[in-house]
């Protein structure tokens, strides 16, 4: 950090200078003495630091002039140095905004240097902190995040530059894996509200009877375990962005409280009564469709459309063609810096078999064959043989093959035997068919 | 510096302050001679004038400097103007405390001058 900038505001010459010359041994210090109020006033467009301030000046008293100051520039800690010891100004001074109260005594000059000090360090967290937030920002730069160039993706691109411009609420839609989240990142990190949070609520992860307190905070002892007041994520994502990742698995009397703060703008902490105002911009996903929710009762159909705003589907990974291999580079070269490891190329075969891969859990699901594959590898390029698919949804890879009802009776019972041990008799009896059929079939060579 | 110990003053919460460089402390000093008999000078004239508002600040302005000079046998005394102005009860002993007071101030500003070659 550059210099610090302080001003001292002291009538009295001596004080005053002591002051002065002690706080300017740190040469970092830049110290501005003055000797009374309108003279501390017309040089606040210097933005200082810190200011301490007496308390009985000859044009007004410290107190008019913190509250100009604070008029100015509400940022601008001030410490007030008082002559005399008296407990009731000091507590109207911090009421009003003071930083510290101190006497003029032997010690202030200590406690001066400590609050420079403390002050310092706070002004570089939030330096760091707002340098982080840029190179966050820079990370979510959606083009660096979403790879791909099929026309599919490229949509999604257009949308997402469409809602970093306002804030409507977004509602991504997609399978698992999609990249809901990272999207409504690109979104937060991209938009008028980067600097500001970015807070991500799983929904489904949160017990039903916590939900309502986790969303809106509660007040001390509004419940059993309710030992402080605590702020909910509506209120941690002030300013900011507040994502509600499967929104679909919120149950009706939430969705009901949710609406009304929605519509409100403004919420109360379970029980607590104060208004809480919120400026919040939300951005809702789910997996499920949400208008057969809404048919089958399980949504409300007004909040449904109050979420619904500007609708992101993202595309499954298998409807984006080459992207999938534009992906699987990124993830392979990633995977390899990550772990300090040399480049890896994919081979042609490798290429072939993951673009015949339906990818039912879609990114997620790339990328850990991807990095599996970096793993068993020996040599510098990933083969056809280190590709292994491991997928737990195997009936929906049944149904993109698009077999003859034949075939499909036939990998349906052979993925039966091969669970029960070719146990006929028990596989005959789960799939409710006679053990003649497969006994059949399986002397056709058709299993 | 070496005259410190001639009861007159103490610099050990100036030197707490600015250390114990000479010239620094000098022009601290300085300061001080410049500016302590003005006080004492407005609060004599403001008894004169009853204008005990005049006194009482000038009295408030003086007490930081002097303790920071070890001048503390006047602490209760300006502290007793101050609280008596305020009242203006009692402006005979008021007198005799300003009174005092000065005569204290020029003894200790005279030590000063002399033990900091401010004289010519």
């Amino acid at each position: 950090m550059l210099s610090f900038r302080i001003f001292v505001v002291e009538d009295d010459p001596l004080f005053g200078e002591m002051l002065k010359y002690h706080l300017s041994l740190n040469p970092d210090n830049e110290v501005y003495l003055f000797k009374t109020g309108s003279d501390c006033l017309k040089n606040v467009y210097k933005s200082p630091h810190l200011i301490s301030l007496d308390y009985s000046l000859p044009d007004m008293s410290g107190l008019e002039v913190m509250r100009q100051v604070k008029k100015e520039n509400s940022e601008i800690p001030i410490v007030i140095v008082s002559g005399q010891e008296d407990v009731s100004t000091a507590v109207t001074l911090l009421r009003e905004g003071a930083y510290d109260y101190f006497v003029k005594d032997n010690d202030v000059k200590d406690r001066l240097w400590n609050i420079v000090k403390k002050i310092r360090e706070n002004i570089q967290l939030k330096n760091e902190i707002s340098s982080l937030k840029e190179e966050i920002g820079r990370k979510y730069e959606f083009r660096n995040v979403i790879k791909g160039n099929s026309p599919s993706i490229k949509q999604i691109f257009s949308l997402i530059e469409k809602a970093t411009k306002t804030n409507i609420t977004v509602s991504i839609t997609g399978e698992t894996g999609t990249g809901k989240e990272l999207v409504a990142k690109a979104i937060h990190y991209n938009s008028s509200r980067a600097k500001k949070p970015f807070v991500a609520v799983n929904v489904s992860a949160v017990p039903r009877e916590l939900i309502e307190s986790e969303m809106f905070g509660h007040e001390k002892g509004s419940f059993t375990g309710a030992i402080t007041r605590k702020a909910g994520k509506f209120e941690h994502a002030q300013g900011g962005s507040l994502f509600l990742d499967e929104i679909g698995e919120m149950d009706l009397q939430m969705q009901t409280k949710l609406l009304r703060v929605i519509q409100e703008r403004e919420l109360s902490r379970v029980g607590g009564n104060e208004l809480v105002k919120i400026d919040v911009r939300l951005i809702v996903a789910t997996n499920r469709n949400m208008a057969e929710e809404v048919k089958k009762g399980n949504f409300r159909e007004d909040l449904y459309y109050r979420l619904l705003g500007l609708p992101i589907e993202l595309p499954p990974l298998r409807f984006r063609g080459n992207d999938i291999i534009i992906l699987a580079k990124y993830f392979v070269d990633d995977f390899c810096k990550e772990n300090k490891l040399p480049k890896l190329s994919i081979s042609e075969a490798a290429q072939k078999k993951l673009m015949q891969y339906p990818f039912p859990g879609n990114v997620r699901e790339l990328r850990a064959v991807i990095e599996l594959a970096a793993v068993l590898t020996d040599t510098d390029q990933i083969d056809d043989q280190h590709i292994s698919f491991n997928s737990t949804n195997a009936s929906s890879n049944f149904l993109l093959e698009e077999n003859t009802l034949e075939e499909y009776n036939s990998k349906i019972i052979r993925y039966y035997l091969d669970k029960y041990n070719n146990n006929v008799i028990l596989v005959a009896k789960k799939l409710d068919i006679g053990k003649s059929t497969i006994y059949r079939l399986l002397k056709e060579n058709k299993i | 510096m070496e005259n410190e110990a001639a009861l007159t003053y103490n610099l050990d919460k100036l030197y707490g302050y600015v250390g114990k460089e000479y010239n620094v402390v000098k022009e601290m000093v300085g300061i001080f001679i410049d500016t302590v008999p003005k006080q004492v000078e407005l609060m004599r004239e403001g008894l004169e004038a009853s204008d005990f508002i005049q006194v009482s600040k000038a009295a408030h302005m003086l007490k930081p400097s002097l303790d920071i000079f070890g001048v503390d046998d006047q602490y209760y005394p300006i502290r007793d103007i101050e609280n008596l102005v305020i009242t203006a009860e009692n402006q005979e002993y008021i007198s005799r405390l300003i009174f005092d007071l000065d005569m204290r101030i020029q003894q200790l500003v005279e030590q000063l001058k002399t033990d900091f070659n401010f004289h010519g």
